[in-house]
């Protein structure tokens, strides 16, 4: 892994016009570290998306759209904003890094203030980075010890606790299960890790936090866990919907 | 923020004055029971100086109607306009543009 | 995409609205909300107005006892309290209206926010738009000085020139073959009825949006109430003559052109050139939303297969293009939803409201979009 981590934009086309300062790749050119994605409109975000950017080790995301009150199609940078802010479901999930987080309401000529907030954002992103890395070196001098009996125990939990979660699809109405059934690769690597490995993984969301218990990390493993399961029995059905 | 409440404030003041029809003589009676002569003294003491340049000014424009109720018309708004500034001043170091994520423990 | 100079001007004056009154009152953000809200005044004043007003035209002696629509007004202004500010209110009122109208028209416009499936919303906007011509026109014969004689003499005199029709409507207009004190209870009629059926055409001006915005925030209010009041002061009602139905009138009055501009148009040009630019102006605008270069849209799509009933979706849309159907016998779940692909405007807020994949954008599937995310977020690491 290169130390290189970018942050994510996903801005709306309306918002700051910024179509001339990416390149074909959705590199910003102007803003180092940043890559951007073009939606119609913010109201598109699903707060899934944000995760999963976090998840495949993008160090921020920043959501872009056009000036409240403002919004092309009449409310959508509303909607993606209380979603952020919970008061709309579905939510983001507890366990992204919210610091990590941040939304611009930008008009269309305001593309200088975008790139000054997104060059501090993302100095920001790799200030919180190098934090994490250095209270996880600290983390797993001390650590290993004492979370190998709590990751056997964390493995045993996991088999009753899959069973459940599969039939929680048929009476939930809440986001719960997409949140929960995360595709991404990473969520199948985490089952093999040792407490050192878990915290440079972790390191992506919000591992400096948990920094000092070791058993409420062994407890977010075992939900990655039971994810992985989740993942692995849902891989089937976006596949068949293609 | 202070403009705004100075305007209002000056605004507000004008108004019963210019009610009255910039004058101190026939007073409403109500004013006289209670007792408020002294009130629409101080009242006139402070604007009568102005009440001629209004009277002028819609002298000038043919205006039609009770010249006071003009003046209260300019009073009333005068306030509204200065609350408005000092209500929109209230909330304007907050940011609009920009939008962080509140820790979610 | 680009931005032509026209639109580049239009930027420029919205951000400077921003930096001054910022984002949270910033007035081109409420240009629809600024009619609504001045109709309410116009309604509240009007209210007080036709408290006192009496729709008679009589004047066959000018007497200390004549009681006629003109002596009603004018005892209105001079010896109601505040009657003449009331007046004032409602008359610039009116005219701040067909600014706010012509405003929002043109922010819409520009913003191009009026084709495809909006066009419902403009449409309805140009009705409303006429409707408020004619009640504006209507206030002014109702105070029957001699300008409203001029102008209902004009009236009817281009009234009768459509063909066929045209008598019969003059006859209609003036409520017989003569004006009299049924010309005014018309007009007062037109003027009062017309007004209650704005609020038909709004209903179906606001019916395909979801919470429209009607109320601008009360800092607006107060600005747009204050300068209306500073107006009056600045620019109060002058007194003018009773109609004398006897007299020959001249053809030169002060006219306010907020209103008035087809008459304005009408002694300028003569008949014709007044029917030409009536007809071709409305036509015109009626004819703005045609689709000519707009990306056509695609439609949101629901994965049937996977949608759950929650509402979400359908409660996000900004254009009421989502509805909520009982689901087909042997589903698990209740509710399912629909797309009126005639309302979807191509936003992608159901998109984003919905945790079960279950519905789509056909040229962006957020599958797609997740995965190039994740592309990207990987790229270096």
């Amino acid at each position: 892994m290169s130390d290189e981590k970018t942050v994510i934009t996903l801005i709306c086309e309306r918002a700051a016009d910024v179509h001339d300062i990416l390149n074909k790749e959705g590199q910003c050119t102007t803003v180092p570290g940043l890559k951007a994605i073009t939606l119609p409109c913010s109201g598109m975000i699903q707060p899934l998306m944000i995760e999963a950017a976090m998840k495949a080790g993008a160090s921020g995301v920043i959501v872009c759209g056009c000036q409240i009150g403002d919004c092309y199609y009449r409310e959508g940078n509303k909607m993606i904003r209380e979603r952020l802010l919970g008061e709309r479901p579905p939510g983001l999930k507890k366990t992204v890094d919210r610091r990590r987080v941040m939304a611009l309401w930008l008009s269309r000529l305001q593309k200088g203030r975008f790139e000054t907030e997104a060059k501090e954002f993302v100095a920001y992103c790799s200030q919180l980075d190098g934090d994490v890395k250095v209270a996880a070196k600290i983390e797993g001098a001390k650590a290993t010890p004492a979370a190998a009996p709590a990751a056997s125990g964390a493995k045993i939990d996991t088999a009753p606790a899959a069973v459940p979660a599969a039939k929680i699809d048929s009476k939930d109405e809440k986001p719960k299960p997409r949140e929960e059934a995360m595709t991404t690769p990473e969520a199948k690597f985490e089952p093999k890790e040792t407490a050192k490995g878990e915290a440079k993984a972790t390191g992506t969301d919000s591992g400096a936090q948990n920094a000092e218990g070791a058993a409420v990390k062994a407890e977010e493993s075992a939900e990655k866990k039971a994810d992985a399961k989740k993942a692995a029995a849902d891989d089937a059905t976006p596949q068949a919907k293609d | 923020m202070a403009i705004g409440i100075a305007a209002c404030l000056y605004g507000s003041i004008m108004m019963p004055w210019a009610e009255m029809n910039m004058t101190k003589e026939n007073l409403p009676h109500t004013l006289t029971l209670l007792r408020l002569e002294p009130v629409a003294d101080a009242l006139d003491s402070v604007f009568g100086q102005t009440a001629e340049a209004h009277k002028a000014s819609l002298d000038a424009k043919e205006a039609e109607g009770n010249r006071g109720e003009y003046v209260y018309a300019f009073a009333i708004g005068l306030a509204i306009l200065g609350g408005a500034l000092a209500v929109a001043a209230i909330g304007s170091a907050d940011e609009q543009e920009k939008m962080l994520m509140p820790e979610k423990k | 995409m680009e931005t032509s100079v026209w639109t580049k001007v239009f930027l420029v004056t919205e951000d400077l609205f921003n930096k001054i009154a910022t984002s949270k009152y910033n007035p081109l953000y409420y240009h629809g909300a600024l009619p609504q809200f001045i109709m309410y005044v116009l309604f509240l004043s009007g209210l007080l107005l036709f408290a006192y007003y009496v729709p008679t035209i009589d004047n066959a002696y000018v007497s200390k006892n004549l009681v006629n629509a003109f002596t009603s007004v004018k005892y209105i202004t001079n010896d109601i309290p505040f009657g003449a500010v009331v007046r004032a209110v409602h008359r610039y009122a009116g005219d701040a209206m067909v600014v706010a109208i012509v405003l929002h028209m043109v922010r819409v416009w520009f913003t191009d926010r009026y084709r495809q499936y909006r066009w419902v919303q403009w449409e309805s906007g140009i009705v409303l738009l006429i409707m408020v011509l004619f009640i504006g026109q209507t206030g002014y014969y109702l105070i029957w000085d001699e300008r409203s004689l001029i102008l209902t003499r004009m009236t009817v005199s281009a009234l009768e020139t459509i063909p066929v029709i045209g008598v019969g409507l003059g006859h209609w207009f003036l409520n017989g073959r003569a004006i009299s004190n049924l010309t005014l209870s018309n007009f007062l009629f037109i003027h009062i009825g017309l007004s209650f059926t704005l609020l038909f055409g709004l209903w179906i001006h606001y019916v395909r949006m979801t919470r429209p915005v009607i109320t601008p925030p009360p800092v607006v209010n107060y600005v747009l109430m204050g300068l209306l009041l500073l107006v009056v002061y600045l620019f109060p009602i002058t007194a003018t003559k009773m109609a004398d139905l006897q007299s020959l009138t001249t053809n030169s009055m002060d006219i306010d052109l907020f209103f008035l501009f087809p008459y304005w148009v009408l002694s300028q040009t003569g008949m014709f050139g007044f029917w030409a630019f009536t007809i071709i102006g409305t036509l015109a605008v009626c004819l703005i939303p045609l689709p000519m270069g707009a990306k056509p849209i695609e439609a949101a799509e629901v994965v049937n297969t996977k949608c759950t009933g929650c509402t979400f979706c359908s409660r996000d849309c900004p254009y009421q293009a989502i509805e909520m159907v009982p689901a087909p016998a042997g589903s698990r779940f209740k509710l399912i939803a629909t797309v009126k692909s005639y309302r979807c405007s191509g936003c992608g807020v159901c998109v984003g409201a919905c945790a079960f994949d279950a519905i789509d954008l056909p040229n962006l599937l957020d599958t797609d979009v997740t995965e190039k995310i994740k592309q990207l977020s990987k790229a270096q690491s």
